[in-house]
Parts: structure tokens; C-alpha cells; sequence
């Protein structure tokens, strides 16, 4: 059960981001041949915050949102336990309040249209709260399948970043 | 004052482990809350999901998603085939072609640790059964990497120029010179090394001009990629953003039809990665929202250049203070982070000063860049002492002089601006 719900959000992310390469191509190619499509980049931009608030969470459910993990790995696993738990309330209580602002602020949106695609604004706002609720749940997986000293690190220290 | 406890708060989280985007995010709600704001709570949201709503910043998932693409092409042997070519003549052979291959790599993939980890993996067990030493190895394979991120296309200069409000063509034209002049002081620090140790080329002699072109002719749709990136940019065929979707599209085609060594299941691997990639550091970005809002709102920049411009009077002298300052933070913290946190604050600091963003864009860029490369902490050296299972400590004695190598460089870009400056001036009016 859990798989589907794991394997479904990858593909709706994976979806998100092919659509917002789709998106800006297609905006590019028209205005280069002289028909713009205004509505490109709109919904490029649309999926692109959808294709961040799911890649965010899939990063969660891995444990993997950078981190400077120096002090913590100092500190005996009792010591980050204190830590990983003060990190764990801050964070599910800023997902959980600006997860209800959002969704406010989505119903107050909703009326209003974006220029080209004549699409609400509110599926923008919307993928806020919707991104930090699957944000919690995962934090709450974590927590439960990995226990306190992993819920917000790897069990394993391979993971590669960006810059 | 207010500001100033909220840099500190942010920093403390960061510092406790929370991951840095959650650090900043919490921080500045925190801020929001605080009696004395006036600003609605909901403004905070607001600002998180308005910063997502910009068409210069799909130029980064869409780059993101352009360097796991090539991985998985067939460009990287192609490659690699070109700078053993070029390269493995030389006195220590299969580390020049390593440089080499960094520099080729760059017009390709914006990342110094994907290079670096590359690299480990196709030139480390080698070099180390050649008779290198496993320190020098690991330290020129991870410096190495700091090629790749500097020769346009870069992630970090992406990130800069978005963050700053630079543009970001001039500074991937900028980034060239550097990136060369990286390339030439690296070459020649390893020379000496290889002389002293007596480390021996791969290839007994020069290329012919024939197996030059042979080889140029094999990767000649990956040398190509760059050269229409800058030139579709300085025309204005496209914009970075568009140049980035383009660029997935000619990954493909070049993977899938000309290659033919790109798979359906190495091209939705390329994208599973990517959302991870952009998940990471797309939600830093949209929390730093909120935080860029209020640090803008309480006008810190501004209150830090009065202070920055009564302190300097020279440019020079500003700007290697700030380097230093960039360097040591740069050995302590991520990149990613650092770019995230300054570059709103120091850009309308230099700016004031006088200095172009676009030359600052490039000391700055490449100094955080190395600072991973360093201990004590630092994710490429990580990457590679892991692949490479090499002690820190030899990693750090061999990196010296290689440091040293770099640090010509960046006095040289400090001290004179046109050796970064005239190519975009020159290709795009000053």
C-alpha cells in the first residue's frame, strides 16, 4: 500500500518535471518561430513549483535535505536525539502552520486568474499546503520506520549534491 | 537589530543539524510571529510561493535535469577518448588528462562534485595502480572539479545570477576565462609535481594533427553543446531558461538517436534524479523567500554597505576581504548554502562599491566551490576520499599545492578585473 503511494508521487514528479520541460520548450519554439505562447511559461511555472514541493518531500522520505551534520556527529547519540527532536518539532510545526496559511490563502486565490492560460493562481498556492502535508506524513513515516536518531539524516552517508 | 537575531537563528538551527532549508524557513516564520511585525503571517507564505513563480529560475531544474541526462548518453567515454588524446603525452600523463577531461566536461555539466565523482570513478583506481600517490589522486580529482563549475554552463554562477539579479549569460561568458585560466595553473602545478615524482605520460609521444581531429570528430556533438549554449545566448536566440529546456531536448536527441546509448530506463532514472536534486535545492530556495523578504524589508544590505564603504576605500581591498571572509566560510559551510544566504546581501555591497557583479559573481563562485574541496568540511573531498578510500589527511598534505595553484588564479581575477571582464564586454557590450 505504502509502495503504491511511494511509487504514484514519483511518477507524478517525474510527470511534473518532462511537463515543465515540455512547457518552456514549447513557449521557446513558438515565440522563436514567431507564434508566442504565453501560456508556456505560465504553466511551466506552475508545474515547476509542483515538481519542488514533491521532489522536497521525496527528499524527506530519504532523510536527505542538506545539512551540517558537524555538531551533531560530535555529540553522543544521545545528545542528537535532543537535537533531531527540538529540529523535528520546529520543522512539523512550520509545515503545519504554513500549511494552513496556505490553504487560505489557496481559497483566497482562487478566484483569481492567471494572464494566459486562464487557469486559477489557486492550483499555484494550492501545491504549498498540499507539499506540506506530505511533508509531515512523511516526517511522521520516518519517525516511525527509522526512529528518532534517522529521521532527518540517512542511515547512510553516500548521497551526492549539487554545486 | 531584529535582522541581525534572525541571521543568528537561522545559522543556530543550521548549526543544531536541521536541514538548511527548514532552518531558514523556520527562522523567518519566527520573524513573522514576533509581536512588533506588522506584516500578516500569511505574507511569509505568500513570498515562499511567489518566489517560485519566476521564468529565470527554471534555468536551474532545467540544468539540473541536463547534467543527469548526459551521464547516461555516451558523452563521458567520448570524452574521456579526446583528453587522453590531447593529454597523455604530457609528463604526468593521466593526471593532465584528468584535467583535461574536467575542462571538456565543463561545457557540459555544471557540477563540481558530479565531475569529481565522475572522474573518481573512471580515472582513480588507474591513477593509484600507475603509481600516483592515493593523496595527490583524490586531491586532483576533487580540485579538478572546481574546472567544471566555473566554464559556463554552472549551476552555482545559475544560482548566483537568479539570487543577485545578474544576468546570467554574461556571466556564463565570463566564466570562460577563468575557467581556462583554472585549467592552465592546475596543469602546470601538476607538472612540477610530476617532474619531482617522476610521474610518466601514457602516450610516448605528441598526437599526430589526425588523431587529434579523429578524436574531436567522436565527441564532436558533445563540443558542440557549449559552443551553441553561449552563442544561442549571446544573440538572444534563446534565454537561459529556454537554453536549458533546448538543452534537455539536444541531450536526448543526441543520446537516443545519435548515440544510441541512452535508454528509456536511463532517462527516467536522469529524471527520478533530478526531481530529488530539485526537491533539495529548489525548496531552499522557495523558503529563502520569506527570508530574502525580510532581510530586504529591514535593509540590511543597504545598512551593509554604509558600513562596507566607510570601512574600504579601495575596491581591492574590499574585495579580498570579502574573499577571505568567502573562503574561510566557503571550508566550513556548503556552497549551495552560502550562495543561498550572501549573495542577496553582498551583491548591493559591491555594487555600491563600484564593483561589476558579473567579475565579483566569478571570485565568489569559485571560491565557495573550492571551499568543498577542503577541509575540514567539504562534499567533494568527501566524495572522493569515499570512492577512493583515502585518508583525510594525505588528501589535505597533497591538496596544497594545488590550493596554492588556485589561489594565483583568484588574486589574478581580484587584482585584474579585465582578465575576467573583457570577454563579456567585448561579446556583449560592457
Amino acid at each position: 500500500m505504502l509502495k503504491i503511494y511511494d511509487r504514484v508521487e514519483e511518477l507524478a514528479a517525474v510527470l511534473f518535471l518532462a511537463g515543465t520541460v515540455l512547457a518552456v520548450l514549447v513557449g521557446a519554439i513558438g515565440r522563436s518561430v514567431g507564434h508566442p505562447v504565453p501560456a508556456g511559461p505560465e504553466v511551466a511555472q506552475l508545474l515547476l513549483i509542483w515538481t519542488c514541493m514533491l521532489g522536497a518531500d521525496l527528499v524527506i522520505r530519504r532523510g536527505e535535505h542538506i545539512r551540517i551534520s558537524a555538531l551533531p556527529d560530535a555529540l553522543p547519540p544521545s545528545g542528537r536525539r535532543v537535537l533531531h527532536l527540538i529540529c523535528l518539532v520546529c520543522i512539523m510545526g512550520f509545515l503545519g502552520y504554513c500549511g494552513w496559511l496556505g490553504v487560505k490563502l489557496a481559497m483566497s486565490n482562487w478566484a483569481r486568474e492567471m494572464g494566459a492560460s486562464g487557469l486559477s493562481y489557486g492550483w499555484v498556492t494550492l501545491a504549498f499546503p498540499v507539499g506540506c502535508l506530505l511533508m509531515i506524513l512523511s516526517l511522521i513515516r520516518r519517525l516511525v520506520g527509522h526512529g528518532l536518531l534517522h529521521s532527518i539524516e540517512p542511515e547512510t552517508r553516500s548521497a551526492e549534491q549539487l554545486l | 537589530m531584529t535582522s541581525f537575531l534572525l541571521l543568528c537563528l537561522a545559522l543556530g538551527f543550521m548549526v543544531i543539524g536541521m536541514p538548511v532549508s527548514f532552518a531558514i524557513g523556520v527562522a523567518s516564520i519566527l520573524y513573522f510571529l514576533l509581536p512588533d511585525t506588522l506584516m500578516p503571517d500569511v505574507t511569509a507564505v505568500q513570498r515562499i510561493i511567489a518566489s517560485s513563480q519566476s521564468f529565470p529560475l527554471l534555468a536551474v531544474p532545467l540544468f539540473i535535469l541536463v547534467g543527469h541526462l548526459m551521464n547516461g548518453s555516451g558523452i563521458t567515454p567520448r570524452m574521456m577518448a579526446l583528453a587522453s588524446t590531447s593529454a597523455g603525452w604530457m609528463r604526468g600523463g593521466l593526471a593532465q588528462v584528468s584535467l583535461m577531461l574536467s575542462a571538456l566536461m565543463g561545457g557540459i555539466s555544471g557540477s563540481a562534485v558530479a565531475d569529481a565523482a565522475m572522474q573518481s570513478r573512471i580515472l582513480g583506481e588507474p591513477m593509484v595502480r600507475e603509481g600516483y600517490s592515493k593523496g595527490f589522486t583524490a586531491a586532483l580529482l576533487s580540485v579538478g572539479g572546481l574546472i567544471t563549475a566555473t566554464i559556463p554552463p554552472s549551476l552555482g554562477l545559475i544560482l548566483y545570477g537568479f539570487l543577485g539579479e545578474v544576468s546570467i549569460g554574461r556571466l556564463f561568458i565570463a566564466g570562460i576565462v577563468p575557467g581556462v585560466m583554472l585549467t592552465i595553473a592546475l596543469m602546470i602545478a601538476t607538472a612540477w609535481i610530476a617532474r619531482r615524482r617522476d610521474y610518466k605520460p601514457v602516450n610516448e609521444r605528441a598526437p599526430t594533427l589526425g588523431e587529434v581531429i579523429a578524436a574531436v570528430r567522436s565527441s564532436f556533438w558533445a563540443i558542440l553543446f557549449p559552443v551553441w549554449l553561449i552563442v544561442g545566448i549571446r544573440f538572444g536566440i534563446f534565454t537561459p531558461s529556454e537554453a536549458g529546456a533546448f538543452a534537455v531536448a539536444y541531450a536526448l536527441i543526441v543520446g537516443v538517436l545519435i548515440y544510441r546509448e541512452l535508454s528509456w530506463a536511463a532517462i527516467v532514472d536522469a529524471l527520478l534524479m533530478s526531481v530529488r536534486d530539485i526537491g533539495m535545492i529548489m525548496f531552499i530556495i522557495l523558503l529563502s523567500g520569506a527570508f530574502g523578504y525580510v532581510i530586504t524589508f529591514e535593509r540590511v544590505p543597504q545598512t551593509l554597505a554604509e558600513l562596507a564603504l566607510g570601512l574600504f576605500s579601495s575596491k581591492i581591498a574590499l574585495l579580498f576581504t570579502i574573499s577571505a571572509f568567502l573562503l574561510v566560510f566557503g571550508m566550513l559551510v556548503e556552497a549551495t548554502v552560502i550562495v543561498m544566504l550572501l549573495t542577496p546581501i553582498l551583491v548591493p555591497v559591491i555594487k555600491a562599491a563600484g564593483v561589476d557583479p558579473v567579475h565579483f559573481g566569478l571570485i565568489m563562485m569559485t571560491l565557495v566551490t573550492f571551499g568543498g574541496m577542503t577541509p575540514p568540511v567539504g562534499v567533494s573531498m568527501f566524495t572522493v576520499c569515499g570512492i577512493l578510500k583515502c585518508p583525510y589527511k594525505e588528501y589535505t598534505v597533497e591538496l596544497i599545492p594545488l590550493a596554492l595553484a588556485v589561489f594565483a588564479v583568484v588574486i589574478l581575477m581580484i587584482a585584474v578585473p579585465q582578465s575576467v571582464m573583457f570577454l563579456p564586454d567585448m561579446m556583449m557590450g560592457p
